[in-house]
């Protein structure tokens, strides 16, 4: 038996400096929320539950948790070479380009499916994976049903051995899946059963690996659409080299019309199916978090270039313990749309548009350029130094303003674009005593302006780590919101329990998690947080 | 791939001209659409309300526009200088707990204290409209709206049309049309001279209504409720109706609704 438990809270303050209207300050002044998984397994069985409460769901998560219950309950068995889950499970197929169920709790994204899950491996190397079910939606269940099947292949392992000896291996898959929501639309005749399939093929050799996967959905008229029922279709494809202390990675990416979800009217990060992975770096630092980039489900084309050189010690730039540089290219457009004319009702409806996947979009919607030298300089110090290079277009990407939308107003887009500079260094003062420093600059005419950033904390291993940090808009256009956004915090671990007590002013944010995310609202106060695991 | 799916190829439902022939009430859908000036999206939401109306007739889609919060989609600036807020919608939105714009309810259906699926999107009105139209009515209501020396009288009579066995309430309310004040658009465009209708302006009854009959009640019932409420001037009258409904307070959902003009 084993599971984990957290409960998170805020006691919130009138801050009528980030919230002159308080708008966003709630009535219940408190908010908690917390979860407690069990998971009992004995021999070739499992089972596990999920405990949630939300008293009242905290700012930034989305209302629709309100409550409390079991969210979450299996049985599973594994016999006869065959694993059958009954009651909630996760599942992906390949990269979740057609199916991908997955819960990311700091966003408050749940997609858990209820249903049977039968995995199988009939012969060597050939996986099969049948899913049935409903997803989670919040407390309750999606109207929409889902149906589906993946099989990946390990041809080298049985099928090619003189390959796999060669060192050359090589998988293919293929994946399936149908959604059936009821339909009783008065005046459009919509598709109940829409169907999604992807193919995809892994090959790698030595330092080369090629990951490649095409996924197609028929005709899913939604609301994330605007109700066309044209087909949608998506590749994924990466390159990457490592050896020598050398790594690449290669990605291009085309989505057009991929948003999937088990209601059609959904939107939101509610019931989605699919999981369409973003062309882009996710970053921990607290500026460059504030500008992250999320996939555009209707349509997006991108090309993510990631190189690591680790410099050998010993070598002029390496020094004495090496040298890491990180370089890393994200740039995401429009794809090409040629729209139907609205006066021409029924092709318009039908098809929405025309796209030419050779043609490129006209409208940017963001790129990250940014370089990380790490190097530890002694036995006590190690440094990392980042510069990163900014454009994220807020039409897009904050007002979720459709393409047609801006192309018809190019001039009234809200971009924005800037520069950071980022330096952090990690100093081990003595025997389990450690200080990490960040300093963080963000230069930048748009949006809400320059800021700079400082942080310390102070850990004494094992029980206790002391932060402080303060963000200081100085940058901003309006001279009253020119203002420091403090934060201090207390962690105490003991074993596996971890206790956290801060206090300060967050300011608004884009809080992602995956190329998927939620705005989190300014707000000010007293926060603790409490995680335990058995 | 065809087994499990349905390719469309043309996607109009022949649907024709409504029936108008039948004069017996049939049971009529209240949209109350939670909007808001500075809310982009929320005009979209408008005219689908718009196109059910054409669609079904005004006497069968009854739209009802509440601007509540949250305070960044409905608040005063100098750009969006009018109030459309009332305390009435505040505490609807606040019991049935949403904080995002547009979203709305159609009659009020599937209601439970922690789930959401009393809460539907636009594009899902016509759907939820036409299977509420489908439904069997329960109720029928019969209002008279007139306004005499600045007060406005609003008399109701619910007849029911099947045994019912819960209480039931009535709810009566005024609602404004073709106010002109500006309006943040979909393409971010600010239309300063925005028709907005079916504004919410106040209830006669109690936010919560009043009870009109108690459990139980059969066919041939005649259940009557009158109210009124002194006349705001701001108001124009000719742009202005009354809108009736009666709810089972179990579970909130609407029965019947009726809009009348005011006398």
């Amino acid at each position: 038996m084993h599971g984990n438990f957290q409960l998170d809270g805020q006691l919130y303050i009138r801050d009528e400096s980030i919230d002159p209207t308080g708008e966003f300050y709630p009535d219940e002044r408190f908010l908690g929320q917390g979860y407690a998984n069990f998971v009992y397994t004995d021999g070739s069985f499992s089972s596990g539950l999920r405990y949630e409460n939300y008293q009242n769901v905290m700012l930034g998560f989305p209302e629709g948790y309100r409550g409390e219950g079991i969210t979450y309950r299996y049985l599973q068995f594994k016999q006869d070479g065959l694993d059958i889950t009954v009651g909630n499970f996760y599942e992906q197929f390949g990269t979740g380009m057609v199916f991908r169920s997955y819960e990311e709790r700091g966003l408050g994204y749940d997609n858990a499916m209820d249903g049977v899950r039968i995995k199988v491996n009939p012969v060597n190397g050939l996986n099969i994976k049948a899913v049935m079910g409903r997803q989670r939606f919040y407390f309750e269940k999606s109207p929409g049903l889902l149906r589906g099947i993946d099989a990946e292949y390990n041809l080298s392992e049985q099928l090619l051995p003189k390959l796999d000896s060669a060192g050359l291996r090589w998988t293919i898959g293929g994946s399936y899946i149908s959604k059936y929501q009821r339909a009783n639309d008065p005046f459009l005749i919509l598709p109940e059963n829409v169907a999604a399939g992807g193919i995809r093929t892994q090959v790698s050799k030595g330092p080369w690996a090629l990951q490649i996967e095409y996924a197609y959905k028929a005709n899913d008229p939604s609301a994330d659409n605007g109700y066309i029922y044209k087909d949608g279709n998506g590749v994924l494809t990466n390159v990457s080299y490592s050896k020598n202390g050398l790594g690449i990675i290669a990605g291009i990416k085309r989505i057009d019309n991929m948003s999937f979800r088990t209601d059609r009217n959904g939107s939101t990060i509610d019931m989605l199916v699919n999981y369409l992975s973003p062309t882009a770096q996710v970053h921990t630092y607290a500026l460059p978090a504030l500008y992250q980039y999320a996939t555009q489900i209707n349509g997006e084309e991108g090309i993510q270039l990631e190189a690591n050189y680790k410099f050998k010690r010993g070598t002029k730039i390496g020094g004495k313990y090496g040298t890491l540089l990180s370089i890393n290219y994200s740039v995401v457009q429009s794809i090409n749309k040629d729209y139907v004319d609205p006066s021409m009702d029924t092709l318009r409806t039908l098809q929405g548009y025309y796209s030419d996947p050779v043609m490129r979009g006209d409208i940017p919607y963001f790129h990250d350029f940014n370089a990380t030298l790490s190097k530890k300089l002694n036995k006590k110090l190690k440094v990392n130094a980042m510069y990163l290079n900014l454009f994220y277009n807020r039409s897009v990407l904050e007002d979720g303003l459709g393409d047609e939308s801006i192309l018809a107003n190019p001039e009234g887009q809200k971009l924005m674009s800037g520069n950071i500079i980022i330096l952090e260094s990690l100093y081990k003062v003595k025997s389990k005593h450690y200080l990490r420093t960040e300093f963080q600059h963000l230069s930048t005419q748009d949006d809400r302006g320059s800021m700079a950033m400082a942080l310390a904390e102070y850990s004494i291993a094992p029980h206790w780590f002391f932060s402080v940090q303060d963000i200081y808009n100085y940058g901003h256009p309006d001279p009253s919101q020119r203002l420091h956004y403090p934060l201090a915090s207390v962690v105490y671990t003991a074993g596996t329990s971890r206790f956290q007590l801060s206090y300060g002013r967050q300011q608004r944010g884009i809080f992602c998690v995956g190329g998927v995310c939620r705005v989190v609202p300014p707000s000010n106060g007293v926060s603790f947080s409490l995680t335990s695991s058995f | 791939m065809t087994a499990q799916c349905d390719v469309i190829d043309q996607p109009f439902k022949n649907s024709g001209p409504q029936d108008t022939t039948s004069t017996a009430q049939q049971r009529n859908v209240l949209i109350e659409d939670f909007t808001g000036h500075r809310c982009k999206n929320c005009p979209k939401a408008s005219k689908e309300i718009e196109a059910l109306v054409d669609a079904f007739g005004a006497d069968r889609i009854i739209g009802l526009a509440i601007h509540a919060g949250p305070g960044n989609f409905t608040g005063t600036n100098a750009d969006y200088p009018t109030d459309f807020t009332t305390q009435e919608g505040k505490d609807i939105q606040s019991f049935f707990g949403t904080n995002f714009l547009p979203v709305g309810m159609v009659n009020r259906e599937n209601w439970t204290s922690s789930g959401n699926s009393h809460w539907s999107s636009y594009s899902n009105w016509p759907t939820l409209s036409a299977e509420a139209m489908d439904s069997t009515l329960r109720v029928e209501l019969a209002v008279d709206a007139v306004t005499s020396s600045g007060t406005l009288n609003v008399d109701v009579t619910a007849l029911p049309q099947v045994g019912i066995l819960h209480d039931l309430d009535v709810v009566i309310m005024v609602k404004e049309s073709g106010i002109i004040s500006p309006q943040l658009m979909p393409d971010d465009t600010r239309d300063p001279d925005y028709i907005h209708n079916n504004v919410l302006r106040d209830f006669v009854t109690p936010t919560w209504g009043e009870q009109i009959g108690t459990s139980p009640m059969v066919p041939g019932d005649e259940l009557t409720s009158s109210h009124s409420l002194s006349w705001n001037t701001d108001w124009v009258q000719a742009n202005c109706s009354v809108v009736v409904y009666v709810f089972n307070p179990e579970n909130y959902r609407i029965l019947q609704v009726v809009e009348v003009p005011i006398n």
